[in-house]
């Protein structure tokens, strides 16, 4: 990967990593229309097709930021390619036996597949941790959410009644309890592997 | 101790790095244990990886970005790209007129009767939202979608409570439920949380000025209301609505 030279669309990337309006704007004018015609083509809506988009893009935010993500093919494909998988995804959950799904090419994996594979399996992991999270006792959860807040742990503290050096320790407990819950679940391992 | 107790102490340490909490020297020694102890190191790059996953996906500099995103959303109008339809002719026949021209005289009428002061359903966009990015997340977070979506706001309200509960300073919430309290008529309230808002450093203040003009056009208190719309700037996405409303008021 580190060989191969990034694409100029890397920029759409930026730009949702700083939150340039202009230019997420332009993604939806260039990019949404090719997602929308596919979900109507194959047994969905604009409202579906709208949905997976921003699960999309928001998804790429998450990857670019934790992961410095870098594209090596344009956006576009890459885009398609993820928004469709998402779709297939979403028609095969919902278990319907009514779909018409247009047949996909069989063609060798360029770079728009990895790319595409990667954030794929990113969503995943990403996924996989705030859903443990869910799980967890009241108190975990809301230190762990409101640790990572714009509020300062002693704000933190004091929001919860407690002194800071105990609420830090709580924060700490927590997170540790939160990374071993995720790490005996078995798709963690799976994901672990496939990376 | 326990495996799991030697983990969380490990992790603590991790925090604590991780969160640049410790001293310099502390911080010296844990560096010198990662470059020579290759297993302490690739147990910290894992507990790093989980960590600035959940990091990232609880930071409110996230939320500023969905909310750009679903703005462009919005922005977006999908125009199918090959419109093939025909247009259709219909002839006009002449006793049509009479009936356009009712139509036309009824409508005058109507616009006449409602010229004088606007008033707040004229504005109040009723908004969808959606708070689920993922279709799996929780029920309440779902039942207040649901509730404040098909606009059984009393409902809502109860849900945006329990969710600030949790996550008592995510503006998002915080200001769908003023928006609610709004409608519930439940003022005062609504104006302590728009205040908070905002003076907040995001994207929700102007929102918050323009449902705080919104509620004072409900009270009649156009004054107020004038004031609040004034005060919404020509940067702010609000702006063309606020001039809207002014021009009438």
């Amino acid at each position: 990967m580190e060989t191969k030279k990034i694409h100029s669309d890397q920029r759409y990337v930026e730009a949702l990593l700083a939150n340039d309006s202009t230019l997420i704007n332009e993604i939806y004018e260039k990019f949404a229309p090719k997602v929308i015609a596919y979900v109507c083509k194959n047994s969905g809506d604009e409202t579906a097709a709208r949905d997976i988009i921003q699960e999309t893009l928001i998804t790429i935010y998450d990857q670019a930021k934790t992961k410095g993500l870098k594209l090596t093919c344009p956006f576009d494909a890459y885009f398609f390619l993820i928004c469709k998988r998402k779709w297939l995804n979403t028609l095969k959950k919902s278990g319907s036996k009514e779909v018409t799904i247009e047949e996909e090419r069989l063609s060798i994996k360029d770079d728009a597949d990895e790319n595409a594979e990667k954030t794929q399996q990113f969503e995943e992991q990403q996924n996989l941790y705030m859903s443990v999270l869910s799980k967890m006792g009241e108190t975990c959860k809301r230190i762990i959410t409101l640790g990572f807040s714009a509020m300062s742990m002693q704000e933190v503290a004091e929001q919860l009644g407690v002194t800071y050096a105990y609420a830090r320790k709580k924060k700490s407990l927590c997170i540790s309890k939160l990374t071993q819950l995720i790490k005996e679940s078995s798709l963690y391992r799976k994901l672990q592997n496939d990376y | 101790m326990t495996i799991s107790d030697m983990e969380s102490e490990a992790h603590e340490l991790f925090v604590a790095y991780l969160e640049k909490e410790l001293s310099s020297s502390e911080r010296e020694t844990f560096e010198r244990k990662l470059n020579e102890d290759s297993k302490f190191e690739a147990e910290f790059l894992e507990f790093k990886n989980i960590y600035i996953i959940l990091e990232n996906r609880l930071s409110p500099e996230r939320a500023t970005v969905l909310e750009t995103i679903k703005q462009a959303n919005s922005n977006f109008n999908y125009k199918p790209s090959k419109v093939t339809t025909e247009k259709k002719v219909i002839k006009f026949k002449p006793w049509k007129y009479g009936i356009a021209a009712s139509i036309l005289l009824a409508i005058g009428i109507f616009i006449f009767n409602n010229f004088s002061k606007p008033t707040y359903s004229d504005f109040a966009a009723r908004e969808t939202i959606s708070l689920t990015v993922r279709s799996d997340v929780d029920e309440t977070t779902k039942n207040a979608e649901v509730a404040f979506n098909s606009a059984d706001y009393s409902k809502a309200l109860i849900y945006f409570n329990e969710l600030l509960k949790v996550e008592p300073n995510n503006l998002q919430l915080q200001y769908y439920k003023s928006v609610a309290l709004v409608e519930l008529s439940e003022y005062d309230e609504a104006d302590s949380l728009l205040k908070k808002i905002s003076e907040s450093n995001s994207v929700y203040a102007s929102k918050a000025k323009w449902i705080k003009a919104l509620s004072y056009l409900k009270q009649k208190r156009y004054k107020e209301a004038k004031k609040v719309a004034n005060s919404i700037t020509s940067s702010d996405p609000e702006y063309q609505k606020a001039q809207k409303l002014l021009s009438k008021l």
